[in-house]
């Protein structure tokens, strides 16, 4: 059942955190998802007034983060009677104006609750293309000018697709691979696309459970990479290149709101209780280290940086020792957070709902250095790019930084 | 003159002009426009459509009207590619300093022959271009078929009824919001005025202004244990006797009971009609009579598992449970004969335990394809 090369840990690990990208955040919680960026000069202090290089209107509502990568930033909204216009906009992310907006119309159904829309799932890009899933199904690829490359209708091509809370798993990219999440309560299924063409590779058909979970790409050299896609009830590997599984991990631990993380040579499978895994488990599926219940509270996703796993519980960041879940730090903070924690240098934020950001300090002894009153809805994860960190509203998008930078 | 003069005169001066492009129209753009419209399911066709596209979206404005006049939104993907198509004309034109011919984009919009999902484009193109001229033909869009138009028609009407509120003109603000409601059709817009109006002293009928049909049989509960009951065809499913006598759930003996439903909109409660009942499927039958053979949009909220037939025949599927209901979240594309119909809905209830599992509820109404209710009666004596 198992076939895993022990390099591909030490790969992915050098694919997220390598030079290439490494100023770019191209997809849900940046750099191959890790929410950990590479940089160490972001901002740590601001206000609804001050700290704000830029701040642009938008034309609609959105849950999905800002993407950023070759000088692009692209974001997707929805706006109109029933949610039903859905834009994809590309700002140059050094001043916030607007390079290009390209609107469609759903083709698939709109109905969510209120507090999520068609613009819930984060776009991906790999800086000559982005690509942006709408939770009513609708694909969007365009190059980096607006170009629309192809377009795809799954509520036209898969009529039983159905969640009426509403979608809002990201898609991922790998190569010329577009990983579609599209776990749902009716025709449930992954479904990977040319990214060239727009045509089908393979479709893998899931539990017909709504799920919000966002694939993890994880790249190895020798065979190209594997998907891991996580639900209630399990976690399976599939390859990237054809959708047979890999490996598969039957379990009750983790949920179907937190994303799985691969960093710092750890997989984590979040939920109620995380499961933290050792993807070199001699080609086998990995091997659990040890779960923790005290790392997700509500949909934030957690992460492993430098030895330490960072997670939220219901009263606020936990910290603990990657190798054993040995509690070593916890700060109370106030909820509730869609958004997940990312660190960038020496700093882990987080952003709650009402707009507050927490800065934590890492280091022995976690420390909150600042609290940041944006004063607007925030149910997004920040994004970082050159200095700067990034993060929309449902009315704004916000550049936090020095303006003159 | 009048606004509204000058903007008539306007029309009937550029009426020439609307027709003009069509003639005008490239033969190479209407080559590229083909190529986009034979884009098929599954991506079949992306590769050519995207040359396409990009020629189109580097037109210069003055094929702008061509383009958009080839929005079909029967055709949703081709039509998003003619949406995206438009934008990028737009966009291109302004970053490059060219002039957009509004008065053809004008010209266009009020010509009610035209695809009114194409004159709704037009009309948010000419929002960000020509938004004051757009703002004096509005009060016009009241009784417009376009349904974008409209809406923005009712906008206006609604907001007009407010500020007559405001300066305590109640019954000319009664009158205004009336006006409103006799074309709104939007659920939100519907509302806001019912609410208004209801200050104001009138009560309105929701249910008939929305068409939601309200006089029912139910029978249940059958059998939907582990799910069984959604693919199982009970026996209503094969032909309705509202007289019978049927073995339910635990064979247990079930009757057609008469239902009318009292809720603005159209909800039928089966926890109160049939009584709480896990794991369960039940029926509600009616009889539609349509006064002529009519394409109907059937437009259903459920926050269970549902089916519907029509005349015997299944028109929609969707096995969902307790993940939120709302009006009009299911639709279906139906056709009615001229006379009675039979129109059958199967509601399944499953087993969860939590509080908020355990509604057991559905509505359904008949509109067209904008959301307007088409003319129908209740025929529960005779039928087919």
């Amino acid at each position: 059942m198992f076939k895993l090369k022990n390099a591909w840990l030490l790969t992915a690990f050098l694919s997220f955190h390598g030079m290439g990208l490494a100023a770019d955040w191209p997809q849900f919680r940046g750099p191959g998802g890790s929410a950990v960026s590479t940089e160490d000069n972001i901002p740590v202090q601001w206000s609804a007034k001050d700290g704000i290089a830029w701040k642009v209107p938008l034309p609609g509502r959105g849950l999905s983060c800002p993407v950023v990568a070759k000088d692009r930033l692209y974001l997707t909204s929805s706006s109109g009677y029933k949610e039903s216009r859905l834009h994809v906009l590309a700002f140059d992310p050094k001043n916030g104006a607007k390079l290009w907006e390209r609107q469609f119309q759903s083709t698939g159904n709109t109905t969510c609750h209120p507090k999520t829309c068609m613009a819930a799932p984060t776009p991906v890009t790999d800086g000559e293309r982005v690509f942006a899933l709408f939770a009513c199904g609708d694909v969007a690829a365009l190059d980096r000018n607006g170009n629309l490359l192809w377009y795809r209708s799954l509520a036209t091509d898969y009529p039983d697709i159905t969640n009426m809370v509403g979608m809002a798993s990201s898609p991922a990219l790998w190569k010329d691979v577009l990983i579609l999440p599209m776990d749902n309560a009716g025709d449930s299924f992954v479904l990977a696309i040319d990214a060239k063409t727009g045509k089908n590779l393979w479709k893998l058909e899931r539990p017909r459970t709504i799920n919000w979970t966002t694939p993890l790409v994880a790249d190895h050299v020798a065979k190209g990479a594997n998907v891991v896609l996580q639900t209630d009830n399990s976690l399976v590997s599939v390859d990237a290149n054809t959708g047979k599984e890999v490996w598969s991990i039957s379990t009750t631990g983790p949920t179907t709101i937190p994303s799985p993380t691969l960093s710092d040579g750890l997989l984590l499978a979040p939920g109620k209780e995380t499961l933290v895994l050792d993807p070199s488990n001699n080609g086998n599926a990995p091997a659990l280290k040890w779960k923790s219940s005290k790392l997700v509270g509500g949909y934030a996703s957690p992460l492993v940086h430098k030895g330490v796993v960072y997670g939220m519980s219901s009263i606020g960041l936990n910290a603990m020792d990657a190798r054993d879940g040995k509690e070593i730090g916890q700060i109370r903070m106030k909820g509730p957070f869609s958004g997940s924690p990312i660190i960038a240098g020496n700093h882990l934020y987080l952003v709650n709902e009402e707009g507050t950001g927490y800065v934590v300090k890492l280091g022995e002894k976690l420390e909150l250095v600042y609290t940041n009153e944006l004063k607007d809805t925030i149910l997004c994860t920040p994004a970082i790019h050159n200095g700067k960190m990034y993060l929309r509203s449902d009315s704004s998008l916000y550049c936090i930084g020095n303006a003159a930078k | 003159m009048r606004p509204l003069s000058v903007a008539v005169a306007c029309a009937l001066t550029l009426a020439p002009l609307a027709f003009a492009w069509q003639d005008a129209g490239n033969s190479q753009v209407t080559a590229y426009i083909k190529t986009l419209e034979m884009i098929g399911t599954q991506g079949t066709g992306s590769q050519e459509a995207q040359k396409a596209w990009k020629e189109i979206s580097q037109l210069p404005p003055s094929n702008l009207v061509q383009v958009i006049a080839a929005l079909d939104h029967q055709k949703p993907v081709f039509a998003n590619y003619i949406r995206s198509a438009v934008w990028a004309i737009v966009q291109n034109s302004q970053k490059n300093n060219k002039p957009i011919p509004t008065q053809q984009v004008r010209a266009f919009l009020k010509d009610s022959k035209q695809n009114p999902s194409a004159r709704g484009l037009a009309m948010e193109v000419l929002k960000s271009l020509d938004g004051e001229w757009l703002a004096s033909e509005i009060p016009g869009f009241l009784a417009d078929s376009a349904p974008e138009l409209r809406r923005e028609g009712v906008a206006y009407w609604i907001n007009q009824a407010e500020n007559l509120s405001k300066e305590k003109k109640a019954e000319d603000a009664k009158a205004t919001y009336k006006k409103a409601l006799a074309k709104a059709s939007d659920k939100d817009q519907v509302d806001k005025i019912a609410k208004q109006l209801k200050g104001l002293g009138e009560n309105v009928d929701l249910g008939s202004h929305f068409g939601f049909v309200r006089k029912w049989n139910l029978i249940g509960p059958f059998d939907n244990t582990k799910g069984v009951g959604f693919k199982t065809k009970y026996l209503p499913e094969e032909s309705v006797k509202l007289d019978a006598s049927l073995e339910g759930k635990e064979k247990e003996k079930l009757k057609w009971v008469s239902h009318q439903t009292e809720d603005p909109y159209g909800l039928v409660d089966l926890n109160k009609a049939l009584g709480k009942k896990k794991d369960s499927v039940a029926y509600a039958y009616t009889r539609i009579e349509s006064p002529n053979p009519a394409k109907v949009y059937l437009r259903a909220g459920c926050i269970t598992a549902l089916k519907v037939f029509v005349n015997g025949k299944q028109v929609f599927a969707r096995e969902e449970y307790h993940h939120g209901m709302s009006m009009d979240q299911h639709a279906a594309v139906i056709h009615l004969d001229k006379g009675v119909n039979d129109l059958l809905i199967k509601i399944c209830q499953n087993n969860q335990t939590e509080s908020w599992a355990q509604k057991w509820e559905f509505q359904v109404r008949l509109t067209d394809e904008a959301g307007v209710r088409v003319p129908y009666s209740i025929a529960m004596e005779g039928g087919k």
